[in-house]
């Protein structure tokens, strides 16, 4: 995989962590996915290979579709504004990715470059559960998570399970649309699809 | 054989438990439970006579086992003896009509049960169970008696919390002694070895508190006073014995040799509850709560004759540490009897006067004669007069704190001298604290009315007059028995004679002779009494009509004591004057000598406890981003700890 | 062989059989779905009964290939989703004819319940049987999925939040976790993901180091959906807002099952980094959880999130248990688990009476139950005085097998820690104790008369409850514990 691709998944991460509409945050996601699955059929040397290709791409639109559903379907009077800047978000992102990186050490996938944006982005994802407060980007924020996580699963070597694969991406989709379903009731009832409301259940 | 009539004895006692959930049948199933104490009087007897076991041995494994020795049969006469009078006395004490005394019939009855499985354990986790058992079942029965009243339900929360963090003493120790197999005879600690001081210290810790001995009491004043009578019988008189038979067992039996400090340290917390608890009975205006503190001052009298044994072993003392233990095992017996003689008494002077204020209760003796008089005896044996049963074991417990002095190095010879200053000290506190109380509350002016006597109140009198005779009993012939108590200790010693206690090196005392004198003496100088008494004169004749507002107060009988001793308690008092137009209409007097060790000890632990509970509680801040930052902090900690080497 | 056969068909029976359920609920009326539901319960329930005892009974039969493992681990789990289950099922009924709000509309009420709660059981089954370490964490977010949807099924508004900051958190730390399950599947060459079974974990060709370093990602994930502290809170929130009878299923039965498939990695990373490293991540968050619970169960409570937070210091005395290790501490975790899951969901079901009897029950402690309706304050106060580890409660038991089994395997600090932090438990739960049973009553409560079958569950579960406490003293010297450890 070269250094390219990596780093272009990783910048559209740091984007994803850095953007204000929900809208622009789904195309970053469905974007890496897309890459992904350039990724798949580009290295692709079996059958295997290509119908993982096809479950990524089937999950990239499907779940960009929902995520489009979901936010004409829920429109915000004022937009749900994070608790911290988008500077401050990209600062913590990229100061935790770092660190945790240094505190793997050599701990590595196959090359380490992969093994490094691995981690990046799963910290851009968690990062951005921490600090979004949009019950949408919240969501984005795993699937931010999981997209990191299928490049790992891409480049394992002895090859990847299809049925895993397969499985992952169901899991995904089966998420996502109980996330929405949530995500349709919290705006219903609250008036704003915002996990900063979320606050009556503390001790 | 013996095991099996244990066995049946518990079966009727559990038998006669359901019954008495039945209403009909509800005298009979007291008489039959207290047919099945007896029964475990009687085992109690033939096995500390005979010396034999019976059951199983004890064990490490955890597996419920079930046996006697002659120290269990000890802690079995002294659950049976109290039981039988608490049993007949509940029959006519609690209501047949009120379910809510039908369940604590029930419920007293599994009391007697788990204390005597708890006697009879013989392995870890029975032991455990029961000692929890022990403290959960009377919690049980306070709050269904008197559960709606918050207060109650406040002291019923702090005598389990109290007995349950210090309960994690026993756990330790229990524990320990089954993970190294000294419980099961197996192994022998070395002297001064970790193990062995952790589990003196653990148990220390976690029997003295269950035994009520300060510091760790603070729980005993709150629980014994609110359950009805023949429970606090059963609590004051038995429950609280069962620690000390564990400590026996752990500090006598399991863990020998001891080093001569383990004594030292059981002397001191013995002398500071005698001392204290019988400071803080002499302050106290409630008579249950009164007896509650006394059982404190008696269970420090009790670990002074268990202090006065270790140290004495540890000197190779034999004799005189079986003395001494013998000393404490008769003490355990006497106290039982005249502490559930004197809370049974309280029941019934409750019952008549609807309180138990003792400024507020007055000649009682004239309105309860057959419970009065009891209560007379018992009070007396309790102040150690002979020739009661309290007097017999204070006195032999003295001596053996004699011998401590004499024979003990340094630290243990003043640690001795003082206990024997602290059991002086406590004895006569203790005889003045009674003579308050038999003032105030047996004497003065009839103040309520005789009633009818009933079969319900001659129930309660046979109750308290059985234990007032054993109270006599014990204490002419305490000969006859001690020999046998001094052979329960684990090694071999010199039997004292029969008839005269005639302890090596000291001289003898005749119980039989000195009772004798005593009351011929007292009969004599009855015959010569005049026959004096006061009129009423007018006022400025300095004559004036007794009324119940010129009667001792509790506090005014005791201000001497107060004020020698206000540096250390430090009592507080407040005196309000109600004026109008410059005129004294009313004075107002609050005073109080409050438990120092609660307000300055256990309160700011709690607060403190309690703040920095608030403080955790903060980590559920409801936000949901917060959360998922302790996923990532958790990583971080522990990657960083894995760094440094710490994983 | 034929044997072997058999048993696969049993297991693949046992999460079909659930799964068979759904579909036909989807086609059945809804008077028949709740009579349907209760015969389909005790079904799936003697499924997963018969197939758990026959792997006890006879070890023979357990296996092992590259997608299922059935084996003593999976048996006891088995045993508990299937009563559990069953239990909550049957706890259902009531619960649907009493409330009345939903996520959905009301006609569909009843049917989506169903439909979900037999999914989700289903799901649960399959997890303790999953060979495949990816397999199994595909099965264990399924669980969130199909959970999420019913811990907010009520659709109020605090069912809500719970429900999303349980789909949201826990997702998050699979996420973490399968980062974990990829970095490790790395390190196994030769199979990847496809043959990355529990036992091919031996293959593992990386370095003591990196080892470590993944068992503590892994670790840390799944301690989100397990519910150790500190990445507990979404439990007490979900565990009290959802349904009764799903609470209680997450509590007794989900938590302990993806214990399990904790206990499986732990197993898996002791043989690479040594048992002693692998256990002490065990004990550390054992002790966490429990030290956590304490400053909440010291507040008053209401019952069901009083219930959640001690299934985070239940959660932490089995970690401590597994993290112990040896053969008692193992049996006291074996007992700790049924006793823990009996009791924990008896007192989730009994919320549903409870808030017949007092509606504010909801928001508020639970005071004087006992003193306004005696039959309710009795079946509570067995729920709460077994999980206090009041003897003869089985947990007591377990609790004393766990601390000596601490003491045994040289972790005497913990241990007594461990005997420490759960007295300053004891405190909070007496004092809920107390409160609960003898505390302030009020008049406007109804005194709830228990059904008959409402008393027949109460005397199975003191039963249960009695007959585990004196299985309890046979098992630490059984095959069975040695085979677990």
């Amino acid at each position: 995989m070269n250094g390219f691709v990596i780093w272009l998944m990783i910048l559209l991460g740091l984007a994803e962590v850095m953007v204000k509409r929900r809208t622009v945050a789904v195309g970053l996601v469905t974007a890496q996915a897309l890459i992904l699955v350039g990724f798949a059929i580009s290295e692709a040397n079996s059958i295997d290979r290509l119908i993982i290709a096809g479950a990524l791409a089937l999950r990239a639109f499907g779940l960009a579709f929902l995520y489009i559903y979901l936010i004409r379907r829920t429109h915000e009077v004022t937009p749900v504004i994070a608790s911290i800047g988008p500077l401050s978000r990209a600062g913590i992102a990229i100061s935790l990715s770092l660190a945790l990186i240094w505190l793997f050490g050599s701990t590595t996938l196959v090359t380490p470059d992969t093994s490094k944006a691995v981690l990046v982005l799963v910290v851009f994802g968690v990062v951005t559960v921490i600090t979004r407060r949009a019950t949408l980007l919240q969501v984005l924020g795993i699937v931010l998570i999981e997209n990191g996580l299928a490049l790992s699963a891409l480049v394992i070597p002895g090859g990847s399970s299809l049925f895993i694969e397969i499985g992952v991406t169901l899991d995904l989709i089966l998420m996502s649309l109980v996330a929405s379903a949530f995500h349709f009731r919290i705006f219903s009832e609250f008036g704003t699809a915002n996990a900063g409301a979320l606050r009556s259940l503390r001790d | 054989m013996i095991f099996d009539i244990l066995l049946l004895s518990l079966a009727v006692i559990f038998i006669g438990g359901g019954l008495v959930l039945v209403k009909q049948l509800f005298k009979l199933a007291f008489f039959v439970q207290s047919f099945g104490s007896l029964l475990l009087t009687i085992v109690g007897i033939f096995v500390v006579a005979s010396r034999e076991d019976s059951g199983a041995q004890f064990t490490d494994k955890f597996h419920p086992q079930f046996g006697i020795d002659p120290l269990s049969g000890l802690f079995l006469i002294v659950l049976g003896i109290v039981a039988i009078p608490v049993l007949v006395f509940s029959g006519s004490y609690l209501d047949s009509d009120s379910k809510r005394d039908r369940v604590i019939a029930c419920l007293s009855a599994a009391f007697i049960i788990i204390l005597a499985g708890t006697v009879c354990a013989r392995d870890p986790i029975t032991l455990l169970g029961g000692w929890e058992l022990m403290t959960i079942i009377p919690a049980s029965i306070i709050l269904i008696a008197h559960g709606n009243d918050k207060s109650v339900r406040r002291s019923g929360f702090i005598y389990v919390a109290i007995t349950h963090i210090g309960g994690v003493g026993t756990w330790i120790a229990v524990i320990l002694l089954a993970k190294y197999g000294v419980m099961g005879g197996g192994t022998h600690l070395h002297e001064g070895s970790p193990i062995q001081i952790a589990i003196v210290l653990s148990s220390l810790i976690g029997m003295g508190t269950k035994a009520g001995l300060m510091p760790m009491h603070v729980w005993l004043p709150r629980a014994h006073p609110a359950a009805p009578a023949p429970v606090s019988a059963l609590m004051s008189g038995v429950m609280i014995n069962i620690p000390i038979y564990l400590l026996i067992r752990v500090l006598v039996y399991w863990c020998r040799p001891l080093p001569v400090w383990v004594g030292i340290v059981v002397l001191t917390l013995g002398a500071v509850s005698a001392v204290g608890g019988v400071v803080y009975a002499l302050f106290e205006r409630q008579l249950k709560k009164l007896l509650a503190l006394s059982s404190i001052e008696n269970m420090g009298i009790i670990t002074l004759g268990l202090g006065a044994s270790l140290a004495l072993t540890a000197h190779g003392k034999n004799d005189w540490a079986a003395i001494a233990l013998a000393a404490a095992l008769l003490h355990i017996i006497n106290h039982s009897i005249f502490k559930s003689l004197l809370f049974l008494s309280a029941g019934t002077f409750e019952k008549t006067a609807k309180q138990l204020h003792i400024d507020r209760l007055s000649g009682l003796v004239h309105s309860l004669p057959v419970v009065g008089v009891s209560f007379f005896i018992g009070v007396m044996a309790i102040s150690g007069l002979p020739p009661l049963n309290g007097f017999i074991s204070e006195w032999l417990t003295i001596q053996s704190l004699i011998h401590v002095s004499t024979y003990g190095n340094f630290a243990d010879g003043t640690i001795g001298a003082i206990s024997l200053v602290a059991m002086a000290a406590t004895v006569t506190l203790a005889l003045f604290c009674f003579t308050k109380v038999i003032g105030l509350v047996l004497l003065g002016k009839e103040q309520f009315p005789r009633k009818k006597e009933s079969s319900d109140s001659l129930l309660m009198g046979i109750s308290t007059l059985f234990l007032a005779l054993l109270c006599i009993i014990l204490g002419l012939i305490p000969a006859l028995y001690f020999g046998r108590l001094m052979q329960i200790a684990p090694w071999s010693s010199n039997k004292v004679s029969l008839l005269v206690l005639n302890l090596p090196g000291t001289g003898s005392l005749s119980p039989l002779c000195l009772g004798a004198i005593l009351i011929s003496g007292t009969f004599v100088l009855f015959l010569l009494r005049s026959n004096r008494s006061a009129k009423a004169a007018p006022t400025w004749l300095c004559g004036q009509k007794l009324t119940s507002k010129l009667y001792w107060s509790g506090s005014g009988f005791t201000k001497p004591a107060r004020m020698i001793l206000e540096p250390i308690i430090r009592p507080t008092r407040k005196i309000t004057r109600v004026e109008e137009l410059g005129i004294t209409q009313s004075i107002e007097y609050e005073g109080e000598v409050p438990h120092l060790i609660e307000s300055k000890l256990y309160s700011p632990i709690s607060t403190w406890f309690m703040k920095v509970a608030t403080i955790i509680r903060r980590v559920q801040s409801g936000s949901l981003g917060s959360y998922a930052a302790y996923l990532i902090g958790l990583i971080f900690v522990l990657l960083i700890a894995f760094r440094l080497g710490i994983l | 062989m034929t044997d072997v056969r058999s048993i696969e068909i049993l297991a693949a029976a046992t999460v079909g059989c659930p799964i068979l359920c759904a579909l036909l609920i989807c086609f059945l009326s809804e008077q028949k779905i709740l009579i349907f539901s209760k015969i389909a319960g005790i079904g799936t329930g003697c499924f997963g009964i018969l197939l758990s005892s026959l792997l006890i009974l006879d070890r023979r039969l357990q296996f092992d290939n590259k997608w299922i493992i059935l084996d003593y681990r999976s048996a006891i789990t088995i045993a508990v989703i299937s009563i559990i289950g069953a239990l909550s099922v049957g706890a259902s009924f009531q619960y649907m004819k009493t409330q009345k709000d939903s996520i959905v509309g009301e006609h569909r009420r009843i049917r989506a319940y169903y439909i979900g709660i037999f999914l989700f059981w289903a799901i649960t089954f399959a997890v303790p049987m999953a060979a495949n370490i990816g397999f199994a964490w595909l099965l264990i977010e399924a669980t969130t999925a199909m959970s999420a949807l019913l811990v907010g099924f009520s659709g109020k508004k605090r069912a809500l939040e719970a429900g999303w900051k349980y789909l949201i958190l826990t997702s998050m730390g699979l996420g973490v976790a399968l980062l974990g399950i990829s970095l490790l599947a790395s390190k196994i060459p030769v199979l990847g993901l496809n043959g990355m079974t529990w036992s091919a974990m031996h293959d593992f060709s990386g370095s003591h180091q990196e080892a470590m370093i993944i068992y503590i990602i892994i670790a840390s994930g799944l301690a989100t959906k397990i519910g150790w502290a500190p990445v507990h809170n979404w439990l007490p929130d979900a565990h009290s807002e959802a349904p009764p009878p799903v609470s209680g299923m997450l509590s007794a039965a989900l938590l302990p099952t993806v214990l399990i498939v904790a206990w499986r990695f732990e197993i898996g990373f002791g043989a690479i980094i040594g048992r002693q490293s692998a256990q002490r991540i065990f004990i550390l968050f054992g002790i966490l959880s429990i030290a956590i619970a304490i400053p909440f169960l010291w507040q008053s409570l209401p019952w069901k999130r009083m219930l959640a937070y001690s299934s985070l210091e239940n959660m932490g005395i089995l970690a401590l248990g597994i993290g112990f290790g040896n053969p008692i501490a193992i049996a006291g975790v074996v007992i700790h688990i049924l006793g823990h899951a009996i009791a924990k969901s008896y007192g989730f079901y009994t919320s549903t009476p409870l808030f017949r009897h007092e509606p504010n029950a909801y928001r508020h402690t639970a005071s004087g139950i006992a003193r306004s309706s005696p039959a309710l304050g009795v079946a509570m106060g067995t729920a709460l005085g077994t999980l206090a580890a009041i003897p003869p409660s089985p947990l007591f038991i377990s609790e004393v097998f766990i601390v000596f089994g601490g003491i045994e395997s040289g972790h005497a600090v913990a241990a007594v820690i461990a005997v420490l932090l759960l007295a300053l438990v004891f405190l909070g739960i007496s004092h809920s104790l107390i409160e609960l049973l003898a505390g302030k009553s009020f008049a406007h409560r109804v005194n709830v008369r228990f059904t008959r079958i409402e008393y027949l569950s109460f005397f199975f579960v003191v039963i249960a409850l009695l007959g585990l406490t004196v299985v309890a003293f046979w098992l630490p010297s059984s095959h069975f514990i040695k085979a677990l450890v």
